[in-house]
């Protein structure tokens, strides 16, 4: 029971955008897919949920291929960032659409999210403002019926009142029916409590893959003396540094040398997700200029 | 019939009625005003009749032009299928579905009107509305019958409707795949090229004298073996064969209807 992503290359126009991508997405888990711009993230969810074809790989859901199958297609629904909803459509008649297509969509849930958000469901999608846009696809996400729900960059356009109640209403239809979602956002700190697992995507790799505890517990920041944090930091896997005064940080992902001691002068913490994104994905340019 | 091939064919169904609705009544509307007040500008007014226009008003004709057009319309149809997870295969499936009973149920609605509406207006009896139709040429082939003849013609109309639904699902398919940008050069620099083509070819099998200097008799007997000239005996209008030409129009269905899978197969989002 899980989505595999198995060999995946995406090639457009002779770039490569996604290269021998491997990843699975487990039933009843809350997923963070985190990567830069134009890091792939859009087109990986696109291939997972058959809108674009793969160059090469493939996908599967229960062991089955996603490709043109559509028990497979209405387990699974990607709200994005694209719109793909008949302009002129009434939103009470896109609740009605996506119930003909998937099934039993949770109408009840749908009207008291649309009055807690304040979406006039008589409105026509085209005259919706873009942050009303997301919420109607947020609303469509929560109350439809399927095992998978990725959400790419779900709070576009949202005011900070309308993320947080789309937070509080992610964990609650979580807690009442547990199911898969896939967040793809930049704004980490935001997410940063919700998620379980993450998948960092970086220069078309998985370059983190693994329980957010666990990534967290080997992502460190080691400030101090920039003499002694670079004795204690040597060999270590360095993925960012910065100056600020007299006090460097050195940011480690990885072990620790255990049998290195900590100088008195060291401070060592764990990061946090976004700076651990940052380091990990900065260029050599962007991480240079924090060196000053 | 799977669950999402029913809710799709009948999303597409709803969806081309409200089409077709408001096309008939513009055509209808222009069809009824425009010579309407075409006849009251020029002062021909006690010329006009309402009956008249009302009976000469072809709706195979809109029909035909309706399935084309309809179905050429691709890409609006597949983002929001595919969003609800339909696949491409049953968008396809649900598609030709559709051309059948709009084809089939459309050609019964328009020869309801043909034979009940329109050749009564004009003082039409029902073999002499058939022979009125491009069908005449087939009008008498099953006999004197004219309820079977009549009936024949319902199908062969209905199997070219149903080829020219499906001309229009392959032309969409094929136009989906690139951008609005380059759609709009597609549609416009085809005829064109098209027209020279002809040009091309008329201008170098032409000698110049009236006469041709390609020897085309096995074309033309191509051309009347397709249209179901007789064989043997006089070709007299209404007892040529209909077989021939429904077989093309039915092998033609398959081709086109093949041509449209086949690109239907590489839809896909534009961002």
């Amino acid at each position: 029971m899980s989505i595999q992503v198995q060999g995946v290359d995406q090639v457009f126009h002779g770039q490569t955008v996604l290269d021998n991508l491997n990843l699975t997405f487990e039933p009843n888990k809350i997923y963070g897919l985190l990567g830069r711009n134009g890091a792939g993230k859009s087109t990986l969810l696109n291939i997972i949920s058959n809108r674009i074809p793969a160059t090469h790989g493939t996908v599967t859901l229960d062991g089955e291929t996603v490709r043109d199958n559509d028990a497979a297609l209405g387990k699974i629904y990607l709200m994005s960032e694209v719109n793909l909803y008949p302009e002129r459509a009434r939103i009470k008649q896109l609740f009605k659409t996506t119930q003909l297509f998937y099934g039993d969509f949770d109408t009840t849930y749908a009207t008291k999210l649309a009055q807690a958000f304040g979406l006039d469901v008589n409105a026509r999608f085209s005259k919706l403002s873009t942050g009303y846009r997301t919420i109607f696809k947020l609303i469509v996400a929560l109350c439809v019926p399927v095992d998978y729900v990725f959400l790419d960059e779900p709070v576009l356009g949202l005011d900070a009142n309308h993320r947080e109640l789309f937070y509080q209403e992610l964990i609650e239809t979580y807690s009442n029916n547990p199911r898969t979602f896939v967040i793809s956002t930049h704004l980490i700190e935001e997410i940063a409590n919700l998620i379980e697992h993450v998948f960092v995507l970086d220069d078309h790799h998985i370059v983190v893959n693994g329980e957010v505890p666990d990534i967290l517990a080997k992502s460190y920041a080691i400030s101090g003396p920039q003499t002694d944090v670079e004795t204690y930091t040597s060999g270590l896997n360095i993925i960012g540094q910065d100056h600020l005064g007299g006090i460097t940080a050195h940011y480690v992902y990885g072990p620790l040398d255990d049998n290195r001691p900590i100088p008195d002068t060291v401070k060592v913490e764990h990061l946090d997700l976004q700076k651990l994104f940052v380091s990990l994905t900065n260029t050599k340019e962007e991480a240079a200029a924090h060196v000053n | 019939m799977s669950t999402k091939l029913r809710a799709t064919t009948r999303y597409l169904l709803i969806d081309q009625l409200k089409m077709l609705g408001a096309a008939a009544l513009t055509i209808i509307g222009l069809f009824m005003v425009l010579p309407f007040l075409f006849a009251l500008v020029s002062g021909n007014l006690g010329n006009f009749s309402f009956s008249n226009t009302f009976g000469n008003f072809s709706w195979g004709f809109l029909l035909g032009m309706f399935l084309f057009i309809a179905n050429s319309l691709t890409y609006d149809s597949f983002k929001l299928l595919i969003q609800n997870g339909i696949s491409r295969k049953t968008f396809w499936s649900a598609k030709v579905l559709v051309v059948l009973m709009i084809a089939f149920a459309g050609e019964l609605v328009s020869a309801l009107y043909y034979y009940g509406i329109s050749a009564p207006l004009r003082g039409l009896s029902m073999h002499a509305a058939l022979m009125n139709m491009p069908y005449s040429l087939y009008a008498n082939f099953f006999g004197s019958n004219v309820l079977v003849n009549v009936f024949a013609s319902l199908i062969f109309n209905a199997i070219f409707l149903t080829g020219v639904g499906l001309t229009g699902m392959a032309v969409g398919s094929i136009l989906a795949l690139f951008s609005k940008w380059t759609q709009r050069i597609v549609i416009v620099v085809t005829p064109i090229l098209g027209l020279f083509l002809l040009g091309f070819l008329i201008s170098t099998t032409n000698t110049g004298d009236g006469y041709s200097s390609y020897d085309f008799t096995g074309f033309v007997n191509f051309l009347k073996f397709l249209v179901g000239y007789p064989q043997h005996g006089p070709a007299t209008t209404g007892y040529f064969n209909p077989a021939m030409p429904t077989i093309t129009m039915l092998i033609g269905c398959a081709i086109v209807g093949a041509i449209a899978y086949f690109f239907n197969q590489k839809l896909k989002i534009k961002n």
